[in-house]
């Protein structure tokens, strides 16, 4: 029963298919509008695609150039019924707008995600001093230009989406200019490298728990006396750089320096470092997406001007 | 998240709850946000665009939003100067009049847009008066504070020992 129903619905479309294709040849004239397509090389072997005011879609001609690897093709579609030419030409128009309307949003809160973790790590780092010894000073700059360039992409993002609500065409002369998509790139590779740099804070202060000779999540369980005064001490050592032995004992014996730090104080300075490298690593992420990392382009639309 | 002291007891702790933090974040995501809207609804009003060049007001704006928002809110997390803090508000007040003013200018033309430019420094103006805000901004002070205050005394004490 159900296998007689598909036959007769596959017959049903072939049967429009094949009336739609006799129907394009004799009301176009598919020979000149191919040898207008060869005659331009950005169009040359290009696929034809018509699709009817049904939506019935059959290709006329198949992709095959010669000096082309990928390939290209060129949808013709009928304005569907009760809609005028001009009036659909306005709604395809629209469309393509309202696309890119949507691309700069998702544009805007991807740049706008990428700062709230700049933020964090800026917020985080300035906290976590003592384990990142001399690094936190480099963290605390980098993470604020990082910081500062996020920003400036958030800022620049939202500025595109509302120019792109009020004068589209201010928004594609900006694009088309080459010192603003260096300034961009410049922006992308600040924002990254604070995301490198709070990496390699984070590779630094599991080198430092390493002369505990322990793994995070044990040392975030609990550390002996021994093993919290050597991490106080390896701490203390990159704070006061230089410090003598000598002159480490006479500090702890006038009790100028902690001899040990608690496992609170430990486990937390851990945990926000492990955020911030949480937080690093979605910036990396977000600038993959649509930054330096990236090496690959999608195109959604591309138009050609057909000369008859 | 709590500050750590080289030389203090931990009852002296200063904790930074995720309250203050979400605080302190929404503040400074809000001027950047509420910064980028207003950079194309005070080109609405003035026009200055037509005036200076595209380039020259997309740059000039942009830098001008950027630092204003950051600076700020840098120097209040890194060096924990609370009197920043004031910087904020009049950012967020001057925001809230150039969008109150292009709404006025324009009326519902672009009503999404003008709704999101009030929205944003409404929501900063609100968040900077919080509790969890003014504690966020206490937290750093104290924090840096605190930590320059025992650089100096841990430098002291290195140069008594040596003599």
């Amino acid at each position: 029963m159900i296998d007689g129903l598909n036959t007769r619905q596959n017959t049903y479309e072939n049967l429009k298919t094949s009336t739609l294709r006799s129907r394009v040849e004799v009301s176009l004239d598919i020979k000149k509008i191919f040898k207008a397509l060869d005659s331009k090389p950005e169009t040359e072997g290009a696929g034809v695609i018509f699709i009817d005011y049904e939506n019935v879609t059959i290709t006329l001609r198949e992709f095959n150039s010669s000096c082309r690897l990928n390939p290209i093709n060129v949808v013709l579609r009928e304005p569907p019924k009760n809609i005028t030419p001009i009036a659909y030409t306005s709604t395809l128009t629209s469309n393509v707008r309202e696309s890119k309307l949507v691309g700069e949003i998702v544009g805007t809160a991807l740049s706008c995600s990428s700062a709230v973790l700049a933020w964090v790590v800026v917020i985080g780092s300035s906290s976590i001093i003592p384990l990142t010894g001399g690094a936190s000073a480099v963290v605390s700059y980098m993470g604020a230009a990082a910081a500062v360039a996020s920003s400036a992409q958030c800022i620049t993002g939202l500025a595109r989406t509302g120019l792109e609500l009020k004068s589209p065409e201010t928004l594609d002369w900006l694009d088309s200019q080459e010192w603003y998509q260096d300034t961009s790139a410049v922006l992308d590779a600040v924002s990254l490298g604070g995301a490198i740099i709070s990496g390699a804070i984070t590779i630094k202060m599991v080198q430092r728990l390493a002369i505990t000779g322990k793994s995070i999540p044990s040392i975030l369980k609990g550390l002996t006396r021994q093993q919290k005064a050597s991490l106080t001490k390896e701490i203390h050592r990159l704070n006061i750089p230089g410090i003598s032995n000598k002159m480490y004992k006479k500090l702890l014996r006038s009790g100028e320096v902690k001899r040990r730090y608690s496992q609170t104080q430990i486990s937390d300075a851990i945990l926000i470092q492990l955020k911030d490298a949480l937080g690093a690593s979605l910036s990396f992420t977000g600038s993959a997406m649509a930054g330096n990392v990236n090496t690959l382009a999608v195109g959604l639309y591309e138009e050609f001007i057909i000369e008859h | 998240m709590r500050s750590l002291s080289l030389n203090t007891n931990e009852d002296d702790y200063v904790s930074l709850s995720f309250k203050k933090i979400f605080a302190g974040l929404s503040v400074i995501m809000l001027l950047i946000m509420g910064g980028g809207l207003s950079i194309v609804i005070f080109d609405m009003i003035f026009n200055i665009t037509e005036r200076v060049g595209i380039a020259e007001y997309w740059i000039t704006a942009v830098c001008i939003t950027t630092l204003f928002a950051c600076i700020p809110n840098l120097m209040i997390i890194i060096h924990g100067f609370a009197f920043f803090s004031k910087w904020n508000i009049y950012n967020c007040v001057l925001q809230l009049g150039v969008s109150v003013s292009g709404f006025i200018y324009a009326g519902l033309e672009l009503w999404p847009l003008h709704v999101a430019s009030i929205l944003f420094p409404s929501l900063c103006a609100l968040a900077l008066r919080s509790a969890s805000y003014k504690q966020f901004v206490e937290y750093y002070y104290h924090l840096q504070t605190n930590r320059r205050q025992e650089r100096k005394e841990l430098k002291a004490a290195v140069a008594r020992l040596k003599k």
